[in-house]
């Protein structure tokens, strides 16, 4: 997989904000040290960074993957897109 | 072991095999036909609904205005994969009740058809969850926002709480 340029600025979309206030405190706390996390090291493994298209890639923000967020580069900055749930169940469990 | 003895064996083990086959009782052979009939109808409905889902999300692209600005569908989304996701525990349940069931044989298919229904109702939740994200993506792009302030990348603390106005 092809590793995001290392971010040396961030934004946010209106829409990531918006959704961040919906959030429960926890949440909120735990997509800042994502995304700190995410600053320090491109290719935060524990994140599980995903390239979702060529425009976008998401990392999940809690331990358990019950959130994720999305974030675009434009050059050395990284757009915050989206942040809300993400369930995904076992097939064969 | 003469002939005798050994054709008297065959017939007493394929005898002792046709009285344990016609001890299952014929309710239990109909009650595992409708049970099979059920599974393999709903694993089809699980299997369309998901094919639905994929399509949908293929056809995002051609779309190029918001198509949920109020969450409204986020929201039904969200709680159509509640509803797939309840499915799945219960259809895991029984399985296992039918594991337990020690009238039940493996040659019967009702464990196979479970797990086919299981995986069926896993992947409708996954494209439903899918959908759901990539509808908020491609919200995010056909809507115009704002630039926003840019933060230095050290500064990501001053970003949060201002998104959070703290």
């Amino acid at each position: 997989m092809t590793r995001p340029h290392p971010i040396k600025r961030i934004r946010a979309t209106t829409a990531f904000g918006e959704m961040l206030r919906k959030l429960p405190p926890e949440i909120q706390e735990a997509a800042r040290q994502a995304v700190k996390d995410l600053v320090a090291d491109p290719h935060p493994k524990k994140y599980r960074l995903e390239k979702q298209t060529a425009d976008y890639w998401t990392i999940h923000v809690t331990r358990n993957h019950s959130h994720k967020l999305s974030f675009a580069l434009e050059g050395d900055c990284a757009v915050l897109r989206k942040i809300g749930t993400h369930k995904e169940i076992d097939r064969a469990p | 072991m003469t002939t005798l003895t050994r054709e008297r064996r065959e017939l007493q083990a394929f005898s002792a095999s046709v009285t344990a086959g016609a001890a299952r009782s014929l309710d239990l052979l109909r009650d595992i036909e409708i049970t099979l009939a059920w599974l393999n109808r709903l694993t089809g409905m699980l299997r369309a609904d998901a094919e639905f889902a994929e399509s949908a999300n293929a056809d995002l692209e051609a779309i190029s205005c918001p198509i949920d600005p109020d969450d409204a569908i986020q929201d039904d989304l969200e709680n159509a994969q509640r509803e797939v996701k309840a499915l799945y525990d219960i259809l895991i349940d029984k399985r296992q009740a039918g594991r337990d069931d020690r009238r039940l044989t493996e040659d019967d298919g009702i464990e196979a058809a479970y797990t086919e229904a299981i995986a069926q109702a896993a992947d409708l939740h996954n494209a439903i969850n899918a959908l759901r994200w990539n509808i908020g993506e491609h919200d995010i792009d056909a809507t115009p926002q704002p630039k926003g302030p840019v933060y230095a990348a050290e500064d990501i603390d001053a970003l949060f709480d201002d998104l959070l106005g703290r």
